[in-house]
């Protein structure tokens, strides 16, 4: 159904955007490390979002790209001195790489088997690098770039990754490539009709996926500055996003960012109580699933059309 | 303040406006004042307490160390505040200490994060926390990157070493190299055997740290070593090993991991049908919890570190309080079996004390050269910092055994390195 | 060659094991086409309930069986009719996503509530071994074996011969049909589930006794279970006692051949590759 968008959404994300851009400025030290983290999150959920919400690829291993772009970042900025804006990229280009490399295992499948199929991959690359000489076996890598960037830099790249990934969904969305897997998911017998198309159009989703989350990984890294195996490829990363996207609303482009600020702010206030904040979001995220399967935003659009950022273009057209 | 302020310079304002304007100013001030470090730094001039972080190990696989907290802390935490607390220069008075105890999970990760709210949010003064490199190595990285001052104890000094170099961090405790090795071959000369070492280590950083290093050092000491590599958490079947040190006749076991991979593999080692003559294991059965889930009697002669006890022969700089006194307290009021690390988690109060009283001043900077300064005798030890900031404090071993007055106890069996610290019983073959 | 004979018998007995691990997930995803994605955990569960009643009523764990075993039943059935049961449909998301959420409480409310200290349930035989030789029969392999066969032979006769068993099997075919006869589907779904449940429980204390566990011990059994029901194939029994094998095996010689570090890594690698090659697995049919 084809609803008007809500007619003030530019100034209301400009103002958002305003108003993250200059949190360096207003804000306190301690709101600069929220804002950092909700940036970081916006993009990995946004990237999961594209994947399951809207490719059709349930994937719950995006802690592959995870351990793989930080470990990548890592390694590229202690050992060979890059610079450490240049080792983030290196690390999203290499999880492209591994991406390419899972493709070829796990396209063959969906479904089920395909999630599992990511599932493990993470769990194999999990075990190679805690037994890998070269990364320092389980102990973990400290992360020394040549050019330690200042807290406010790191909040930066962060926002700039989160405000890409974003974009990138938004445009990805809008293009062809887009109409094209929103009708497969409205409509099974497309898909069998389009075949190859949709196909490519599914890759070309998981390689972005796979660049934007090593990225947004390398640099939550940076920040971190010790980077270690076990807690890098852990299902706990695709636990959180799950979460945040269910929560949020799958499949629409806002779900991610409310469901982001629901996690960071009840995981900073129940941080004190790791397991609980954990129980209440399973508990939270079953319940919507079972009486609100779309999730807030979702559940908002259906009921009122209200729609800040729309994948759906309108007749007539509108200027971007 | 402000409104009074106002009040003389608004003669030409409505008084309506005037009224509006000043609740809304004075409503923000103490909007401002009370949310938590949101808007700016919203901080009084006026502080009634030095805040310490206290990232600690509450509950994971690392829960066994964390678990003296609240207590050992409330105590070194009463005794510093009976007189009122510390003097502060620039305030003119003494500040009682305040801790902020946070559960990092045994997870780095939320460790680094715990940290770093900690110092954001809550501002505190100085960082104080122990247990195992997953702990204390993140904590020490995101203090020297917030320019926080950082007291650490009980990790291994060469895994801390590697995030080096350190300003703001300082850490005491025993080397692998200097301590481990020759406690654990100390206690192997102990035995009669064929001098053939079985290697048993997990991939994360103690077991890197020591296969390293024994694996140079062993074959000076005239033993052989076998290994097969290292392995990651969660290992189910440890028979490739076993196997291994069964086909090579090994009578020694040299082991690292973590308490649930080494129930798993000495169970299977008794299966399997390798009975080693001296078994000395660390990190794994450093708690009677350990002993008792093992089951039977598969616990009885195990070896390994023994960094504290009631045994060694130290006091508390704070409150003269002995090693023996402070465990029987923590069994009188717990009714259970003292543990290592509770004498480590009062002496950090003692050097944060220590450094604090010398530095009489909440300025970071200060209390960070006061650190360095370090020269005391703790419950644990004598503490001085060196100049790459750290302090080795003594290691002697222990062999497991069943007790009288507990199911099980360690007594001290070897400490040639420290003779001051008393042997409570002999080396036994297994 | 000899040094590999003990591996070998290792991995037949593992096999076993693994096999009644993952006998409920192969049924329900089979035969009721659900994933339960909170498989190992609801395992795990078993295993701390017996490890509760062995140590607060000193029971032998053997006899726990009894007792967790209507347990895990019920549970299995609440948890089926009253949320899985809700969102089974068309989308393949939902009901995943719900078995994924129970799958996160359940390790956290077992986490506070036992603490995430490695557990294990003791008994006599945990360290008896049978020699043969120079081979080492450790007895609670064999027990495990054992009676993971006979679970397995005893679930393919119901669900082949008895009329429940069939019932569950026509009503996941053709829904419509099945309630034309009379068969009140989502009873039947939840008695499905009930069944993989006393299954699980039954592995759950072999596991326990076998190995030691803490609250996210579940997440690597769910692995090993979709291990041996990609070997396997999907809904076969028989395919779960073979996929069981040949994980354990894969584990074993890999460990043997390559270094006991990479043990889980070569099974993976093995699951990996069948599930490239032949994702239906040895018994299941081609999609």
């Amino acid at each position: 159904m084809i609803r008007e968008p809500f007619k003030y959404r530019w100034l209301v994300l400009g103002g958002i955007f305003l108003a993250l851009a200059t949190i360096p400025v207003w804000g306190s030290d301690y709101v600069l490390l929220l804002g950092m983290l909700f940036c970081l999150y916006v993009a990995l959920a946004q990237m999961w979002n594209l994947l399951t919400g809207y490719s059709g690829l349930l994937s719950l291993g995006q802690q592959a790209f995870i351990g793989f772009g930080g470990y990548t970042m890592a390694v590229t900025t202690s050992y060979y001195n890059v610079n450490v804006w240049v080792s983030i990229l290196t690390g999203g280009l290499f999880s492209v790489l591994l991406a390419l490399v899972m493709s070829i295992f796990i396209f063959r499948m969906s479904g089920i088997f395909f999630a599992i199929g990511t599932w493990i991959f993470a769990e194999i690359l999990l075990l190679w690098f805690s037994n890998w000489e070269f990364v320092k076996y389980g102990t973990g890598l400290f992360v020394k770039p040549p050019n330690p960037p200042s807290m406010t830099m790191i909040y930066y790249a962060a926002l700039t990754v989160g405000v890409g990934a974003l974009v990138t969904v938004y445009l990805i969305l809008r293009s062809k490539i887009g109409l094209g897997l929103m009708a497969m998911r409205d409509n099974e017998a497309v898909s069998a009709s389009m075949g190859v198309e949709i196909f490519r159009s599914k890759l070309f989703c998981f390689l972005v996926a796979a660049f934007i989350t090593g990225t947004t990984a390398g640099i939550l890294y940076v920040f971190q500055i010790f980077i270690q195996p076990y807690k890098a490829f852990a299902m706990d990363w695709t636990v959180n996003l799950v979460f945040i996207v269910i929560i949020g609303g799958i499949g629409t482009i806002e779900g991610p960012i409310v469901g982001t600020l629901i996690f960071v702010l009840l995981s900073q206030y129940l941080s004190e109580y790791g397991h609980i904040s954990l129980l209440l979001l399973g508990i939270i995220a079953i319940l919507i699933i079972l009486v609100a399967p779309k999730g807030i935003m979702g559940t908002i659009q259906e009921k009122t059309g209200f729609e800040l950022l729309s994948p759906r273009r309108l007749f007539p057209e509108e200027p971007m | 303040m402000d409104k009074k302020k106002g009040t003389k310079n608004l003669a030409k304002m409505n008084r309506r406006e005037f009224v509006k304007k000043s609740a809304v100013t004075a409503g923000s001030v103490i909007a401002a004042s009370n949310l938590p470090g949101f808007i700016g730094p919203a901080r009084a001039a006026t502080r009634d307490h030095i805040l310490i972080g206290r990232p600690n190990p509450s509950t994971g696989p690392l829960a066994d160390f964390g678990a003296g907290t609240p207590w050992a802390d409330d105590i070194a935490v009463n005794e510093i505040n009976k007189a009122g607390g510390i003097f502060i220069k620039e305030l003119g008075k003494k500040l009682p200490i305040k801790i902020k105890t946070v559960d990092t999970q045994s997870n780095p990760t939320k460790a680094a994060e715990v940290a770093s709210q900690l110092i954001l949010k809550d501002k505190v003064d100085l960082m104080l926390f122990y247990h195992t490199p997953d702990t204390v190595n993140p904590v020490s990285s995101i203090c020297e990157r917030f320019k926080v001052p950082a007291i650490s104890l009980d990790s291994p000094l060469e895994p801390w070493l590697e995030g080096g170099p350190y300003k703001w961090a300082f850490h005491a405790f025993w080397s692998v190299e200097k301590d481990i090795v020759p406690v654990y071959t100390g206690i192997w000369d102990q035995v009669e055997t064929n001098k053939k070492v079985g290697i048993l280590m997990a991939n994360d950083p103690d077991g890197v740290a020591w296969s390293k290093v024994f694996k140079e050092v062993g074959a000076q000491k005239g033993y052989e070593l076998f290994d097969k590599g290292r392995f990651p958490y969660g290992l189910q079947d440890f028979s490739p090993f076993i196997n291994d040190w069964k086909e090579n006749n090994v009578e020694i076991l040299l082991a690292n991991l973590i308490p649930p991979d080494f129930i798993t593999a000495w169970r299977q080692c008794q299966r399997l049908g390798f009975k080693p003559k001296v078994a000395t294991v660390g990190k794994a059965v450093l708690f009677p919890s350990v002993c008792e889930a093992l089951g039977g009697d598969l616990a009885k002669g195990i070896s390994t570190e023994v960094w504290w006890s009631p045994h060694h022969p130290f006091k508390s700089s704070l409150s003269g309080v002995s090693a023996q006194q402070f465990c029987d307290r923590w069994t009188q009021e717990t009714s259970k079996i003292w543990t290592q690390p509770l004498g480590f988690k009062y002496a950090g109060y003692e050097v944060a004390y220590d450094a604090l009283t010398r530095a009489a001043s909440l300025d970071k900077d200060a209390i960070r050269e006061a650190i360095a300064q370090t020269d005391i005798d703790t419950i644990v030890g004598k503490i001085k910092f060196n100049d790459q900031n750290y302090a080795r404090t003594p290691l002697v071993g222990g062999q497991w055994n069943k007790g009288e007055k507990f199911p099980w106890e360690i007594k001290i069996t070897f400490n040639d390195q420290f003779p001051n610290i008393p042997k409570t019983g002999e080396v036994f073959s297994m | 060659m000899e040094a590999l004979i003990q591996p070998i018998i290792n991995g037949l007995l593992l096999g076993g094991l693994y096999a009644v691990i993952a006998l409920g997930l192969t049924t329900m995803f089979g035969i009721v086409k659900l994933v339960n994605l909170a498989h190992g955990d609801l395992m795990i569960l078993s295993s701390y309930l017996s490890l509760t009643l062995v140590t607060y009523f000193g029971i032998n764990p053997f006899l726990s069986i009894l007792f967790v075993v209507p347990i895990m039943f019920v549970v299995g059935f609440a948890i089926q009719k009253y949320l899985l049961n809700r969102v089974l449909g068309k989308e393949m998301e939902p009901p995943l996503l719900v078995a994924f959420g129970i799958s996160i409480i359940l390790q956290n409310l077992l986490l506070l509530v036992f603490t995430p200290d490695a557990k294990g349930i003791m008994t006599d035989i945990s360290v008896k071994t049978i020699q043969i030789g120079n081979i080492y029969l450790p007895v609670l392999y064999l027990v495990d074996f054992i009676i993971g066969c006979l679970v397995i032979f005893f679930l393919r006769l119901f669900y082949n011969k008895s009329f429940l068993g069939r019932a569950i099997r026509a009503a996941s075919d053709d829904v419509g049909a099945a309630r034309l006869m009379g068969i009140d589907t989502s009873n039947i779904f939840a008695i499905a589930m009930g069944i993989a449940m006393i299954t699980a429980a039954i592995a759950g204390i072999l596991v326990g006794m076998t190995f030691s566990f803490y609250p996210h011990t579940g997440s690597q059994y769910l692995i090993i279970s979709f291990g041996v029901i990609i070997i396997g194939g999907l809904g076969s029994m028989k395919g779960a006692l073979l996929g069981g094998i040949i994980l354990a095996e894969a584990q074993l010689l890999g460990a043997h051949f390559v270094g006991p570090g990479y043990q889980l890594l070569i099974g993976y690698a093995v699951l990996l590759a069948i599930l490239a090659l032949r994702p239906q697995g040895i018994f299941g049919q081609a999609h």
